[in-house]
């Protein structure tokens, strides 16, 4: 018995409704019965001669690493692309979407986070005005189809065999990584190349990238040419990390730099809320938070010095000149990863390219120490 | 019937029915000793039971748990998704407890529309009372797809209109029970309650769970008490 939505196999996830068997393993996504082929709309494929346009233009380093990436898909073949977070993963991809939507070929671009989802979508409208690119995430599910479809990697399961390139932005995040259902209908929905982008690819990834199952393209440079920015680690009792928090704030005030303060618990992130904010103009932003465009526009504008928030903001995010402070960072939410990609959202903008990070912690966990020794290879392999 | 995970049956009650992580998963020691559980701790803890019943307008009405968004995609996923496995998770706590002190009534369910009953295949009230032995009745139909959900409160009282007693069905000479799902302003239960009025049995109302709103209000007007019987 196999789930032709999931390809689960496993009894456990199947259950009998009088006679008919289906599969609860990828429930979520609506019933789907044993044997029953995934319903889907059918896929209207059209030529676009369209070309991009990006604000600044292509690193010889990027442009390099793009002509690889079109090397590797023009033999078919998958493509895992290894950039240090800022280094311009997606505009890596423009050309790639440029040549497919050429050929009449339908391309999509998947990301795990609903807020990353409309991120990219206004910034690929940008670069490709004379098309319509969609956004489908929750809230946005009205339309389905455009001429390019942005996607959180959720809603792929409406597209069964649609795509032919489908580009996966943070494959090792949450709740992509290590999900079996989501990798399926990710494989489901698409009949030709995979482009999968992150900058703390797991050991699974580069094992395929060994087993020669996929190809990968490596760009540590940002386009500004300045390394990452390496993380001040402090140790110290969880009160004195308070005050150096508060520190840190004041001294981002009168250096007039927004900054974003890492919390590990929702819980916690609330409760600094309700304390700061009667001194302080900042925001709490977390899975639980409602109106979470308006706040994020109202933080692009300035409005707020700092936001407290979870590790829902660690990826996708570009927030022009921000410092980065991690309180508990030794918390086990905080994975070598997740520190990586916190950090990586300091020094993406051309005008500020660099600027400062700090971790907050009681002991230096061995996720810390990784995370700085990461950031410390991939500075030297510039 | 449904047969569950027929070739490995011991396999469902091992892992939550919800989550599929191992039922005994932060579990309390109280639910360990107590019996087999549906729900692993985890899950259970999402559940805020209520344990409450209230007098509106002479219809006693017990609420079970208070209506949040774990409940919600629960429900959800057993309605809209069709997963019929959800169908005990429900009532499961309860069940022996309902079965007990409302041993001499009667169930009224309350009507679902022609066409959400071709699409799920199963009314789901009656699928959730499925471990109860007292006798159900159906003795009303919904005479379009009007669906209270998404209806704002002052719609919500055209249910009266929209809900018909089925005057062939016979109710039979004993207390009645009327359960429903959820509660959001009570209107479709208080329609059935005046529509059945004429009946010289008592009459009380269970609900799975209750919009937060509506308990607020009720607490306000001191209309809730805590249980004092151990039904909840």
């Amino acid at each position: 018995m196999r789930c032709k939505r999931c390809g689960n196999e496993d009894e456990m996830y199947f259950f009998n409704d009088h006679g008919v068997w289906y599969c609860r393993k990828c429930i979520a996504f609506g019933r789907i019965d044993v044997g029953e082929i995934p319903e889907t709309k059918p896929c209207i494929k059209r030529k676009f001669n369209c070309d991009y346009h990006l604000k600044y233009p292509l690193t010889p380093m990027q442009d390099m690493a793009v002509k690889q990436i079109m090397g590797y898909l023009h033999k078919k073949r998958d493509v895992l692309v290894y950039a240090a977070c800022g280094a311009g993963k997606t505009e890596l991809t423009m050309e790639a979407i440029k040549e497919y939507l050429k050929q009449g070929k339908k391309v999509c671009f998947a990301i795990s986070r609903r807020q990353v989802v409309l991120e990219i979508k206004e910034r690929m409208q940008e670069a490709f005005p004379m098309i319509n690119v969609i956004a489908v995430c929750e809230g946005f599910t009205e339309i389905t189809d455009g001429d390019l479809i942005v996607c959180t990697m959720h809603q792929l399961y409406r597209y069964h065999g649609w795509f032919d390139l489908l580009i996966m932005d943070e494959v090792d995040a949450f709740p992509y990584r290590d999900n079996e259902v989501l990798e399926t209908i990710a494989n489901h929905s698409c009949i030709g190349q995979k482009v999968m982008l992150t900058a703390t690819p797991s050991q699974d990834m580069l094992n395929k990238v060994k087993n020669k199952q996929w190809e990968m393209v490596e760009l540590f440079k940002r386009p500004h040419g300045f390394p990452l920015v390496e993380p001040k680690v402090y140790c110290m009792p969880i009160v004195f990390q308070f005050i150096k928090m508060l520190d840190f704030i004041h001294k981002c005030k009168k250096q007039d730099v927004q900054s974003l303060v890492f919390i590990p618990t929702i819980q916690m992130a609330n409760c600094l809320y309700r304390i700061l904010h009667m001194f302080l103009p900042c925001k709490v932003f977390t899975s639980k938070t409602e109106d979470k465009e308006k706040i994020i526009q109202e933080f692009h504008e300035k409005k707020y010095d700092f936001l407290l928030t979870t590790t829902i903001l660690e990826r996708g995010i570009t927030i022009k000149g921000i410092y980065v402070l991690i309180l508990c960072a030794d918390h086990p939410v905080f994975q070598e990863a997740s520190l990586i990609q916190m950090i990586g959202r300091v020094g993406r903008n051309i005008h500020m390219p660099t600027g400062e990070g700090v971790f907050l912690c009681k002991r230096k966990t061995e996720d810390i120490r990784r995370c700085v020794a990461a950031i410390q290879k991939m500075n030297q392999e510039v | 019937m449904c047969s569950g995970y027929s070739k490995n049956e011991p396999r469902s009650i091992d892992v939550c029915k919800y989550c599929f992580k191992n039922v005994h998963k932060r579990e309390t020691i109280f639910h360990y000793i107590q019996k087999e559980s549906l729900l692993c701790g985890a899950c259970r803890a999402q559940l805020v039971p209520l344990g409450k019943y209230g007098l509106f307008e002479n219809l006693k009405i017990t609420i079970l748990y208070e209506y949040n968004d774990f409940i919600e995609s629960m429900i959800f996923q057993f309605k809209e998704g069709r997963d019929i496995a959800l169908k005990e998770v429900f009532f499961h706590e309860f069940i022996q407890k309902i079965n007990d002190k409302f041993r001499h009534y009667t169930v009224v369910l309350m009507p679902s529309s022609k066409e959400k009953m071709m699409e799920r295949g199963f009314l789901p009230v009656k699928e959730m009372l499925n471990q109860c032995t007292l006798p159900i009745v159906e003795p009303f139909y919904k005479t379009n797809n009007h669906k209270q959900s998404l209806q704002n409160y002052k719609n919500r009282k055209l249910i009266s209109q929209v809900m018909q007693r089925n005057e062939n069905i016979v109710i039979p000479a004993t207390p009645l029970l009327i359960v429903d799902d959820v509660c959001t302003s009570g209107s479709t239960i208080f329609s059935a309650y005046q529509k059945l009025l004429p009946h010289t049995y008592n009459i009380e109302a269970l609900v799975l769970a209750a919009h937060p709103l509506l308990v607020e209000k009720c607490d306000e007007k001191g209309l809730l008490k805590k249980t004092s019987f151990s039904i909840l």
